[in-house]
């Protein structure tokens, strides 16, 4: 049982690195052939989320103390499981959007790779392992952000590659003087390292490199501006890259780091757990206030993810079991509902070449369906009742309250002003695209529906599914997170 | 049986998809969504059965949404459940006329029966949390009412609508994080517990919390903003349902805190009291000077609430004797729901024919149409607290729960002033609402157009099709008939209601016709009579080429609104905000991180690179360096010397000069230098000798041997002296 982990990270890499050597005869052979490596892929990884194997699997050893290992635990596995969801209906996306695009061979090879490194990211079993896996996110990511090969493309690219790499130095640094030189420590619940007498300052200065250096990915302020620069990229890429895959490999990087290494014990209450929480509160508002004045719609969205990523990052650093519960409730209500976002925004830029707000006005009689999945999308971003948004909100909210900590308060105050915001800019785009006429409707193409193909429309359903069901079902999802989260303090 | 309660809230839902299904056939949606509006009145017919028969129905859906939804149901809620379906059948019969011709009429239907959903949810809740989840959704669904025409002005109004309801319901949500926190749960029994068991000043910050978010559905002041812009742009059916049930929906969330965490709080009454005096006065003002039809029957939805929210700040006030206000409160909520929906139902008609809502303009479209002035006249007698129909039934119990309250002062021997104020405000504001309603059926039924007027009377027949004449009389008649045989309809409503409230009963039955509350009504109708007389006649209508008009004097800079979109919040809160951020934002990328802070390093790194071949480097450094380094080397020796040289110095062993002694010695070297310098310089040619330290030496030994001799001879002398003296001594003695 062991070794379908191994398979599980052997089969992407294969499957990408075959990619370019294969010849296809037609674009259709080439779509079978990803399509079904995701699928196999998304399958293996589901089994080994629904029976997760015990003990650690050890693949290979640098030093007695470097070694890559695999391990699938509760955390691991509630990300791993919406990685298989997430994976397949995105590919299915990319099918249809890349269809137009040149290179789409290199681009779904470097796809395929990504989900090797970010499923290697939600295995790693120690922290070496993590680290190398998080490398391999930013490198296998890099090529899909300078897909098109402009020079917009192109300077986002370096720009996320500088933020990303010096992220991990900083990191590394942190890690490197946390556990003492050199030994990377396995993830154990409650982590396993204690700070050496008189050392707890310099403890606490390394936590906080190694927190800001993995939030990087998850795009906290100060080191946020490389996530909405990247929004150049093709929508397949930041709907899952952007929104799901990399952002949350940060967060959950941060989260292996709180719980799995450090351990909350020497940090609850201390001033590094303030700073943390003060950065993420900061962001969650800074990220609204700037999308709600960013009239890009793509950078919008890439905006409020940045303030989304920063509420997971608020409810890890409460460090209490409800700011961890709703922390992995956010990872996929904010997943989830990101991407459809996303999706039906990369609907409207290929079916009519759209790009800003203004410009999206009284779309939505036009694209009805596209437009109905974007409302939804939005309204549980903000929260309505009983989207699943609203639930990992309410527990949110919850967990800041209930910590007891005044920074906590702040995070609460700063949650709920960030809630109205995205409101605003949210229903921004959504009403104007159903109450106001369309803007130079003569430059639309043919007149009737303009909504994409099924194969676009399919997948923004498809996730639509469990936003509402898993709303629905609120309290079993909170249960079994908070049972994982439980588990950890 | 308990499972009628999710039936009634999922049954319009469905009827809601249903209608997506009939896409492009007019017809069949339209008969679907009668059917499950009238089939939900007929479902609310057994639960309100049930309840009046003392059966509480209660229904829990553990575990869905969060924290789960509790539904249940007693008299109250099962009363205003069927008012919210009657009205909706009634509105929706009268929609289908009103839409006749209107674009994007599946989305108000859809949303339409979405929002009856919501609605049911609400008004079926046991708990806050349940109650809030419904009246979101009720929030967002009813926004597509007021964006319905998609006009400038409908948009504008829509944006102020969702401002209001999505802050209030943040606001709102605080509140119950605070309260579910603090006690655990949000059940209406619990919040009830807890009214009873914890102090109150613990609970006033998320009680006020919690009902900011109500009130402002309500339409309480100062979040009524919303409400004067948007009636008049929602089709009329859809304000008939906005002004009817919206606001009770609200006032049913205001309730809920009142009546159970604050119930028989003195100071929550009070708190309360202010706002809804506010409301109450204001809303009647604003509908005095208004010329729009529909605005102001909306700013008097707006007062009728604040006559509400006196009679539930009543009930707090009054304790466990507010039977009356309670009742009251009931009663008033009932009765305002029916006669908007007969009001505006007829300003709809108005408008479906006319397309006009300026008083100026419609002014004679009345005129023998005898079943529109029914309606209309029914309504207004009804809403100005004319003994005999309904609404003086509602108004008499909230005076007389003032009045109650004042005596209970007086008896205490307590000031009343501020609550004698309040009387006098109450029965003021009942003479100004006789006196808009004066205004309107003055222009609506007796003035002439000057224009039109025989254009109008040709409408006579056909402006309104047998569905709407149906909605309207039935709507209209229910009015007189409640107002006529008040024991028999009205105190079994209020009957209805006091389990919700948990108000006590009364002590004796209401004298509803008794001489105090006919001279209230009377002094009402007074003050309103001289008010249209006096004000309204004079000063709010001007005469233009000989006709007179009217105008709307309300000045513009008291729109509260106006006045926080004008920019001075922009400019002080926003912009410095956004400001900033914009600020933050660029930081990572801005000019001086980018270039400056790279520049002044590179700058720096080559100034130390030239720095390190410069002579001062290459020299002086080392130099001083040196210096300081055997400065500091020599240090502790010299340390070491100067303390040897002082502290520590050692005594020097006497020094035995070779030649004399020390004297002869010292003297003779220093002239022997003296003479050597002599020597050298003046006396060349003559040298002296030298040997002065010998020669003093030599005149010294001679010195000593001289005085050695004058010692000696000395002490021989002193010895002789010393003999005689005893030979004397020894003779003196001897004789």
């Amino acid at each position: 049982m062991r070794a379908l982990m191994i398979c599980a990270l052997l089969l992407p890499l294969a499957g990408g690195l075959l990619l370019p050597l294969l010849r296809f005869r037609s674009g259709k052979s080439m779509r079978v052939f990803v399509g079904g490596v995701t699928l196999a892929v998304s399958a293996l990884a589901g089994l080994l989320c629904a029976f997760p194997p015990e003990g650690t699997l050890r693949v290979l050893s640098f030093t007695p103390t470097l070694e890559l290992a695999l391990r699938i635990d509760g955390t691991g596995r509630i990300f791993m499981a919406l990685l298989a969801v997430l994976w397949p209906p995105a590919v299915l996306y990319a099918f249809d959007y890349m269809e137009h695009e040149t290179r789409q061979r290199s681009f779904f090879a470097w796809y395929t790779l990504s989900f090797f490194a970010v499923l290697g990211v939600a295995m790693a079993a120690n922290l070496f392992s993590l680290y190398l896996f998080f490398e391999g996110v930013t490198l296998f990511t890099l090529p899909l952000v300078t897909h098109k090969r402009d020079a917009a493309s192109i300077r986002a690219g370096r720009r996320y590659l500088v933020y990303s790499l010096t992220g991990a130095t900083v990191a590394l640094i942190g890690i490197v003087l946390l556990t003492g030189g050199g030994t990377m420590p396995a993830f154990v619940p409650g982590g396993s390292v204690t700070p050496e007498h008189g050392a707890e300052e310099l403890y606490r200065w390394a936590f906080l490199a190694a927190f800001v250096g993995f939030s990087v990915k998850a795009a906290m302020f100060p080191l946020h501006a490389w996530l909405p620069a990247a929004s150049v990229a093709p929508t397949p890429v930041t709907a899952l890259l952007h929104a799901v895959a990399v952002v949350n490999a940060g967060a959950f990087a941060c989260l292996r780091l709180t719980c799995y290494t450090c351990g909350t014990a020497w940090l609850r209450g201390s001033w590094v757990q303030a700073a943390v929480l003060g950065l993420a509160a900061f962001t969650v508002l800074f990220g609204s206030v700037t999308a709600f004045r960013e009239k890009h719609l793509k950078r919008r969205l890439a905006w409020s993810t940045v303030s989304n990523l920063s509420y997971i990052l608020f409810g890890i650093a409460l460090m209490t079991p409800e700011g961890l519960t709703a922390a992995l409730t956010h990872i996929w209500a904010h997943s989830l509902t990101k991407i459809v976002l996303f999706y039906a925004a990369g609907a409207v830029l290929v079916r009519t070449g759209r790009e800003t707000v203004q410009e999206t006005r009284g779309l939505g009689k036009r694209m009805p369906w596209t437009f109905a999945a974007f409302t939804l999308a939005a309204l549980s971003l903000m929260g309505v009742p009983p989207l699943v948004g609203f639930q990992s909100k309410w527990n949110l909210l919850e967990a800041a309250v209930s910590s007891g900590l005044p920074m906590g308060m702040a995070g609460f105050v700063a949650l709920l002003i960030s809630t109205v915001l995205t409101a605003v800019y949210g229903l921004g785009v959504v009403i104007p695209a159903f109450f106001l006429p369309p803007e130079e409707a003569e430059r639309l193409p043919s007149p009737g529906r303009l909504d994409p193909s099924w194969r676009m429309l399919l997948p923004m359903f498809l996730i639509l599914c469990p936003v509402v069901l898993l709303g629905l079902a609120g309290a079993e999802v909170t249960r079994i997170f908070s049972e994982f989260a439980s588990k950890l303090l | 049986m308990n499972r009628l309660l999710p039936l009634l809230v999922l049954w319009p839902l469905a009827g809601a998809f249903l209608t997506l299904g009939a896409r492009g056939r007019a017809k069949a949606r339209r008969i679907l969504a009668c059917s499950f509006l009238t089939a939900e009145c007929l479902l609310a017919l057994p639960a309100l059965v049930a309840a009046a028969s003392g059966r509480e129905l209660a229904f829990a859906w553990e575990g869905v949404a969060g924290l789960g939804l509790r539904f249940r149901l007693d008299g109250f809620r099962a009363l205003y459940l069927l008012i919210a379906a009657y009205m909706w059948m009634m509105t929706g019969f009268f929609s289908v006329q009103y839409f006749a011709h209107a674009e994007n009429r599946g989305r108000y239907v859809f949303f339409n029966l979405m929002t009856l959903s919501a609605v049911a949810g609400v008004f079926l809740s046991d708990d806050l949390y349940t109650a809030f989840v419904f009246f979101e959704v009720m929030s967002f669904t009813s926004y597509t009412w007021v964006a319905q025409e998609e006009t400038q002005k409908a948009m504008k109004a829509a944006e102020t609508y969702l401002a209001i309801a999505v802050i209030g319901g943040m606001v709102t949500l605080m509140g119950l994080f605070m309260l579910y926190h603090r006690l655990g749960s949000l059940t209406f029994s619990a919040l009830r517990t807890a009214g009873e068991t914890l102090p109150a000043e613990e609970l006033f910050l998320p009680g006020i919390l919690v009902t900011v978010g109500f009130a402002a559905k309500a339409g309480m002041f100062p979040l009524h903003v919303w409400l004067p812009k948007a009636h008049p742009v929602a089709p009329a059916p859809a304000s008939a349902l906005l002004s009817g049930v919206l606001t009770k929906v609200g006032i049913f969330g205001v309730l809920a805190v009142s009546c159970n965490l604050f119930l028989n709080r003195p100071g929550w009454g009070r708190i309360l009291l202010v706002p809804g005096v506010i409301t109450m006065f204001l809303g009647a003002l604003l509908a005095m000077f208004s010329v729009d039809l529909k605005r102001t029957l909306a700013c008097s939805s707006m007062s009728q609430i604040g006559f509400i929210l006196v009679g539930i700040s009543m009930q707090a006030l009054l304790g466990a004797h507010n039977a009356l206000a309670v009742r009251g409160t009931v009663l008033h909520m009932v009765n305002h729901s029916l006669i908007k929906l007969t009001l505006f139902m007829a300003a709809g008609t108005v408008y479906m024919n006319l397309h006009r809502l300026n008083l100026n303009e419609i002014r004679g479209f009345g005129r023998g149409k005898p079943l529109l002035r029914f309606a209309f006249l029914m309504g207004a007698l009804g809403i100005s607290g004319v003994p005999l129909w309904n609404g003086y039934l509602s108004k008499s119990l909230l005076h007389e729960s003032i009045l109650e309250y004042v005596a209970h002062l007086r008896a205490e021997g307590l000031p009343t002033g501020a609550y004698s104020a309040v009387e006098w405000i109450f029965v003021i504001t009942g003479g100004m609402t006789f006196s808009y309603m004066l205004k309107l059926y003055v222009a609506l039924f007796r003035e002439k157009h000057p224009t039109r007027q025989p254009e109008f009377d040709g409408m006579r027949k056909g402006y309104l099709t047998p569905l709407s004449a149906l909605a309207r009389g039935g709507s209209a008649l229910a009015l007189p008939l409640l107002g006529f045989f008040p024991d028999l309809g009205m105190s079994r409503i209020a009957d209805l209601g006091q389990g919700f409230m948990n108000g006590g009963a009364p002590a004796h039955p209401v004298a509803w016709f008794s001489g105090e509350n006919l001279l209230g009504a009377a002094k009402s109708l007074a003050i309103g009579a001289a008010l249209y007389g006096g004000v309204i006649r004079p000063l709010l209508m001007r005469k233009r080429e000989g006709v007179r008009e009217y105008v709307n004097r309300w000045p513009a800079w008291l729109d509260l609104e106006a006045w926080i979109r004008s920019g001075a919040v922009r400019r002080l809160v926003c912009d410095p905000v956004v400001r900033l951020f914009r600020l933050l934002d660029g930081l990572a990328e801005s000019r001086p991180v980018r270039v400056w802070i790279p520049a002044a390093a590179t700058g720096l790194m080559r100034g130390l690179d030239g720095l390190a071949e410069s002579r001062p480097v290459r020299v002086w450094i080392p130099a001083v360096c040196t210096g300081a380094c055997r400065l500091l080397n020599s240090l502790t020796d010299g340390l070491i010397r100067l303390s040897r040289m002082t502290v520590l110095s050692v005594k020097r062993a006497p020094e035995r000069p070779p030649v004399g002694n020390r004297l002869t010695w010292r003297l003779g070297r220093a002239l022997d230098a003296l003479a050597r310098g002599l020597n050298r310089t003046i006396l060349r040619k003559h040298p002296m000798p030298t040997d002065y330290e010998y020669r003093l030496d030599v005149e010294r030994q001679e010195a000593d041997r001289v005085m050695g001799l004058i010692a000696r001879s000395l002490s021989f002398g002193l010895l002789l002296l010393g003999i005689g003296l005893l030979a004397v001594c020894i003779y003196l003695l001897s004789r």
